[in-house]
């Protein structure tokens, strides 16, 4: 098989904002969002939901079923995750897996289930912005997470609001996302020190709700869809992108690495300076709890001098 | 008085995950305390959740506390607190009684603490 580069790509350096997301609208990209359904009716969304090709999750018996078709959205969180999406990706077409209920919680084997038939769909981005603490169930998401990044779904999770560790947000090969402070959802954040990998605006941000409306909130769950929506950019634009890539341009095109980066001019300098890539204080201080506590036991991220902007 | 009491468990469960997980084990330990069917049930939802959203302030308590009369002041803001810690963070990003900085002396007259942010349909 022959090994291309990326179009127009020969270093690092050349990963830019422009080059990643330049002119993309979220054309030909399927997103799948994990979650309590999608008010596909709202005006925000302007008709971006593929209501027939929605499916919601329940249990019979004890046993997991899909049930394929138009739904609502119970609680109204699906919907704020799809109109931050569509903001971003005003084109790419958007697809419901109903798991949550009316509580905004669920069973594991619901949840396992919704995510195991969107990559078995092949959805190109899929939003999770939810998760299982129960470690029992660490293992099927595990090996679920594995088969969608070979399989070439990207999968964003948000980290657990609260300092307790949640599946499948640890994984590497998900993208898990906790909140920056900026508004700009390009404004977002590399966090040199995993599980959680990237911060993104989560906090009082207007999210489209259920009935129609709007309403403001505060958490991981809105960071996830925002980076998720520029993840869709970078895959419109380049489809053919490996999930690894599409987590490099994410890394490459992060405020602060581009702001490490710009000393030396040039990406591969700032991949040298180890370290150099960090997040402020402030931005850490929002991180931490959001971390699991083996992100704690692995101390504080580095708090970097200078890089304030937007937050 | 039992409206305080689900906040006062909620606080102590998002300050000590070790008595949310003995709430999830052990019910019985809600005997203690004076909470009528329906707020016993959402503890223990709270408590027992296996799949969540990740939207602070939109749990099964949460929603709870949302409806009906208002807390005590005192237990809000240490609600408020508990929170804002809980999610790390930084002092002042959640609205609210409790929320706002200097939790414990936080203007007072929201109609619910939850109320992170209102409608602005």
């Amino acid at each position: 098989m022959e090994l291309r580069l990326p179009d127009g790509v020969v270093s690092l350096d050349d990963l830019t904002p422009a080059w990643a997301w330049g002119g993309a609208t979220g054309r030909g990209v399927r997103v799948a969002i994990i979650d309590s359904g999608i008010d596909a009716d709202h005006p925000d969304l302007e008709g971006c939901v593929d209501v027939d090709g929605g499916i919601v999750v329940g249990l019979e018996d004890g046993e997991p079923t899909v049930s394929p078709g138009p739904h609502e959205d119970l609680f109204g969180h699906g919907t704020a995750c799809a109109g931050i999406i569509h903001r971003l990706a005003p084109e790419a077409r958007i697809t419901s897996v109903r798991v949550l209920g009316e509580g905004l919680q669920g069973k594991a084997a619901v949840f396992l289930t919704g995510l195991a038939w969107a990559v078995d769909q092949g959805f190109d981005v899929i939003n999770l912005s939810l998760g299982t603490t129960r470690r029992d169930w660490a293992l099927p998401f595990y090996e679920l997470c594995d088969r969608a990044y070979f399989g070439g779904s990207f999968l964003v999770t948000a980290a657990n609001n609260i300092m307790r560790p949640s599946f499948p947000s640890l994984y590497a090969s998900v993208t898990s996302v906790a909140c920056n402070l900026s508004k700009d959802p390009f404004h977002f954040h590399y966090n040199p020190e995993p599980p959680t990998e990237f911060l993104a605006p989560g906090v009082d941000v207007e999210v489209s709700w259920r009935g129609g409306g709007r309403q403001v909130g505060t958490g991981n769950s809105y960071a996830a869809p925002s980076l998720a929506g520029v993840a869709t950019l970078i895959r419109s634009k380049h489809p053919d992108l490996r999930p690894f890539q599409l987590k490099t341009a994410l890394w490459a095109t992060a405020s602060n690495v581009r702001a490490a980066a710009t000393p030396a001019g040039r990406l591969t300098g700032a991949l040298q300076a180890a370290g150099r890539a960090t997040v402020s204080s402030r931005a850490t201080s929002a991180l931490h709890a959001f971390a699991s506590p083996a992100h704690h036991a692995a101390g504080p991220a580095t708090p970097a001098a200078g890089d304030e902007p937007g937050l | 008085m039992s409206k305080d009491a689900v906040a006062i468990i909620y606080t102590k469960m998002l300050d000590d995950d070790r008595y949310r997980e003995l709430v999830a084990d052990d019910p019985g330990v809600l005997d203690a305390w004076d909470l009528d069917d329906e707020e016993r049930a959402v503890v223990v939802e709270e408590a027992t959740a296996e799949v969540s959203g990740f939207a602070i302030g939109r749990g099964p308590v949460m929603g709870y506390l949302s409806k009906g009369p208002l807390l005590s002041p005192g237990v809000a803001s240490s609600l408020g607190v508990s929170l804002n810690h809980a999610s790390g963070l930084p002092t002042g990003s959640l609205k609210g009684p409790g929320f706002a900085s200097g939790a414990g002396c936080c203007p007072w007259g929201h109609p619910a603490v939850p109320n992170l942010g209102g409608s602005v349909q």
